[in-house]
């Protein structure tokens, strides 16, 4: 035994460790005998800063790492980052903002060369933050999502969905920011409650007869309207369907339709149909056949011969007042109300989106929903809380096509070309690395790249196997760590990720990509709100291993993981970790002082020894189960009881007196 | 769970090893070691010594004074040989008989009696104990006459009504428990 410091101070510790677990870092060994055990991290932001959610995830994936790799797996705890294709390309374009310039006046490579050279100064920042924090990944492995490796792994996805037809061209109905001039996810969209107002305008039929009621939020876009719906059991207007309705202040008609997506109670009724500007019209509208004229543009404003004259050129939001008095004045405007809206708000510039038709690729993830679905019948995978078993097959039953294109410059720009006449060109599936302009049948046209790339989660989905060199299957990592073990991640990411790794997982390697997936719950500040940055709530994870050492942090995070619920963040639990260890370091440090030489190999003797040893073997038995179930807090709370009031407040107390007479033979291991 | 502290103490514990802690194996529960016998005779014991401090609470007896104590019922015999635990937590002693005034308290297979005479003014002890039990009993009185009154339980608010209740059986317990330990004195 070695001599322990007098006070346990974690800085000077932790200061120490991690240096040596970076320099000589847990390396995952693809060759070894022994069964593998395989977590990858959920990537990171490359551009990110360590967060809460952060070290809750990697807290509990370092756990299970060290738990198994000491049980006597082949531990490997993948890392690496995300390019956050989005999020990256406006820090970028803020920063030349400052400067006066924007990614127009650099240009396409010029921008994306400054971007490299970001993510080349400031990319491992978040690195330095994980290791902080000290998780055991393998450090020689870490990977990123526009690394060559994964860039290739992404070609190989489109090239072969592709081809194999899951991946196509089309229009559809995706959310456009006027601002920044891009189409974003849903995931990059706030929605905000919004006092808005519900009018209900009447529509002349047109053989004279009456008219009909519908009830609209936008009046501005009733000229790009297909046809008026109602629910076809709904008995108010029986007599009207297949009539049609003129369209007030134009001479158009539209039929009365019906459909069954159209709620009865919601306003009249009955619904105007506005394909190009409504994704739910854009659904009923397909269903029917429906035409989708669009009558706003890219800038946000009227347009198209669709609309009479006056309104045309006008702002989306000024339109609204301007049709909306017209209406009034054409006595087509029968009541307008209150009414909340859930407005779509693009997340970096907080203007409303509009949803526009814009012709996009698409993925149709539910061609490999079936192989999931049968994968999670069969046990293949399975969730833990298991409640989120149901929402995973929902959410699966339930696919949309995927809209994987986004007009940024930050990503993996999509392999596809165009010639002049707007044939599309797409790798070969047997050479899909080599460009189309370099493909010798192609010589003679003059080709075109997709400006467009990559939606982000279009290669993250790939994260298991990418990491591990796929689409190379010969590759000793593949071989060794694929499909991975356990999944860990916040179950806000489900959907936007967890399934998507399953349709991936599936469909290219023909193979579940984990087998368990620990849905954690979200870290809220005190009083149970969401942390945000402009509410200014949140608790920086640095901050707090500054004050109290990663351990204690540590412990907290452990603490706090109780079956996938949300946990309310409470620094006393942090505090209650540096306890903790104060505790076990002065237990250790008392226990070292009145052993005298080795540790004693044979059976306990004395009542207390027996006691403690009795206790120790339980609560092992316990710590283990608990940790194999995903139940870390309760893992936390048996190694918490041990130690701090069975061994210190008992047995240490207890085995004074034998210490005292020199009687104490055994000690504790 | 923390990994720093935890790589450090064993680094101390084991310095032979040259791998840290991350590498060694996990401690696996050795079922032999498991001795349900040695667990309930330290259940006694815990049980034994919580009631010895709360005695000694109840008394105000100095953590300094040593108490001779008789110990009788199923687990006595289990206590008596492992006194010197017992004795260094409790700062007890296990007798054959105490003489004079004593408190008694009982817990699961085992009865304590502790002796007071000498360790505490059992006079003084008294004064304060029976001035306590009026000052309960007055309490208790002032309960009951509001629950008599068929105003307040009429009007008053249903759990203040409870509240009164659940207050007139505490101070019954509480007077009860110290009747017994007075005439117990």
């Amino acid at each position: 035994m070695s001599e322990l410091a007098k006070q346990y101070s974690p800085f000077d510790i932790e200061a120490k460790w991690q240096q040596r677990w970076v320099e000589n870092p847990y390396r995952a060994n693809p060759h070894s005998d022994k069964p593998p055990f395989c977590i990858v991290i959920p990537p990171p932001n490359v551009n990110g800063s360590l967060h809460l959610g952060h070290a809750f995830d990697n807290t509990i994936i370092d756990t299970l790492i060290r738990f198994k790799r000491m049980q006597g797996y082949e531990a490997l705890f993948q890392p690496g980052t995300d390019h956050a294709g989005i999020t990256t390309q406006v820090m970028v374009e803020r920063q030349l903002a400052k400067e006066g310039l924007s990614k127009y006046d650099l240009g396409r490579e010029a921008f994306l060369a400054k971007v490299w050279q970001w993510k080349d100064t400031y990319g491992d920042i978040i690195i330095k933050q994980l290791q902080r924090l000290g998780i055991s990944a393998d450090w020689s492995r870490i990977r990123f999502t526009m690394d060559e490796g994964l860039s290739r792994a992404v070609r190989e996805q489109f090239v072969r969905l592709y081809h194999e037809g899951h991946i196509y061209r089309g229009e559809r109905i995706v959310n456009w920011d006027p601002a920044s001039q891009t189409v974003l996810s849903d995931l990059e969209v706030d929605r905000e409650d919004r006092l808005g107002k519900l009018y209900t305008l009447s529509y002349a039929l047109e053989d004279g007869s009456g008219a009909i009621q519908i009830a609209t939020v936008r009046p501005e876009t009733i000229f790009a309207d297909q046809a008026i719906a109602v629910h076809p059991e709904d008995e108010r207007y029986q007599a009207l369907i297949g009539k049609r309705a003129l369209i007030p202040l134009t001479r158009r008609s539209i039929p009365i339709i019906t459909d069954a997506a159209v709620e009865k109670d919601f306003g009249t009724g009955a619904l105007k149909i506005t394909p190009a500007h409504d994704p739910t019209d854009f659904e009923i509208g397909e269903r029917h056949g429906l035409a989708r004229p669009s009558v706003i543009d890219l800038e946000g404003n009227l347009t198209s011969d669709l609309v009479p004259e006056a309104f045309r050129g006008l702002d989306r939001f000024e339109a609204r007042k301007i049709v909306t008095k017209a209406l009034e004045a054409g006595g087509h405007l029968i009541s307008s109300k209150d009414h909340t809206i859930a407005l779509g708000l693009s997340q970096r510039t907080k203007e409303p989106v509009e949803p526009i038709i814009s012709t996009q690729w698409f993925y149709k993830m539910s061609a490999h929903a079936d192989l999931v679905l049968a994968g999670l019948e069969k046990g293949e995978m399975k969730l833990f809380p298991e409640r989120y078993d149901k929402v995973n097959k929902a959410w699966l039953q339930d696919l949309r096509d995927w809209c994987i294109s986004r007009q940024l410059w930050w990503g993996h720009q999509i392999p596809a070309w165009y010639d002049e006449a707007g044939n599309i060109y797409v790798p070969d599936p047997a050479n899909p690395m080599l460009d189309c302009p370099d493909d010798p049948r192609y010589q003679h046209l003059n080709l075109r790249q997709d400006p467009d790339v990559f939606d982000t989660w279009f290669s993250s989905n790939l994260w298991p196997f990418s990491t591990m060199n796929w689409p190379d299957l010969k590759d000793p990592f593949y071989q060794k760590f694929y499909p991975t073990q356990v999944m860990v991640t916040g179950y806000d990411i489900l959907f936007f990720w967890v399934t998507k790794m399953q349709l991936a997982g599936y469909g290219l390697t023909g193979q579940k990509p984990f087998s368990d997936i620990f849905l954690h719950g979200l870290v809220l500040d005190a009083e149970g709100q969401k942390m945000s940055k402009s509410k200014g709530n949140g608790v920086d994870p640095l901050e707090v291993i500054g004050q109290y050492g990663a351990d204690a942090l540590r412990f907290a995070m452990t603490y706090a993981s109780t079956h996938g619920q949300d946990i309310r963040w409470d620094d006393r639990r942090v505090e209650m970790g540096r306890n903790f260890n104060n505790k076990l370091w002065n237990a250790t440090r008392f226990a070292m002082m009145n052993l005298e030489g080795e540790l004693s190999e044979g059976r306990p003797e004395s009542l207390a020894d027996r006691w403690i040893m009795s206790r120790l073997q339980k609560a092992s038995f316990e710590v283990s189960r608990q940790l194999e179930n995903y139940d870390l807090g309760l893992a936390n709370r048996t190694a918490y009881e041990f130690v701090w009031n069975e061994f210190c407040d008992w047995y240490l107390e207890a085995a004074k007196p034998e210490l005292r007479e020199g009687m104490l033979e055994h000690a504790i291991s | 769970m923390i990994p720093f502290i935890t790589a450090e103490l064993y680094e101390a514990l084991e310095p032979e090893d040259k791998q840290d802690i991350g590498h060694s194996n996990y401690p696996k529960a050795d079922e032999s070691l498991i001795d349900e016998e040695a667990e309930k005779a330290f259940k006694h014991l815990q049980d034994a010594i919580g009631a010895i401090r709360l005695m000694r609470n109840e008394a105000n007896i100095p953590p300094s004074h040593n108490i001779p104590i008789i110990l009788s019922g199923e687990a006595a015999s289990i206590l008596a040989k492992h006194g010197n635990v017992l004795a260094s937590l409790a700062k007890v002693t296990i007798v054959e008989s105490i003489k004079g005034a004593s408190l008694k308290q009982v817990v699961p297979d085992l009865e304590i009696k502790a002796q007071l005479e000498g360790l505490i003014d059992i006079a003084a002890y008294r004064a304060r104990q029976e001035k306590r039990l009026k000052d309960l009993e007055k309490q208790r009185q002032a309960s009951q006459n509001k629950l008599n009154n068929e105003r307040f339980v009429q009007n008053a608010l249903p759990e203040i009504v409870a509240q009164e209740r659940h207050r007139l059986e505490e101070h019954s317990a509480m007077i009860a428990a110290l009747e017994l330990s007075l005439a117990q004195l």
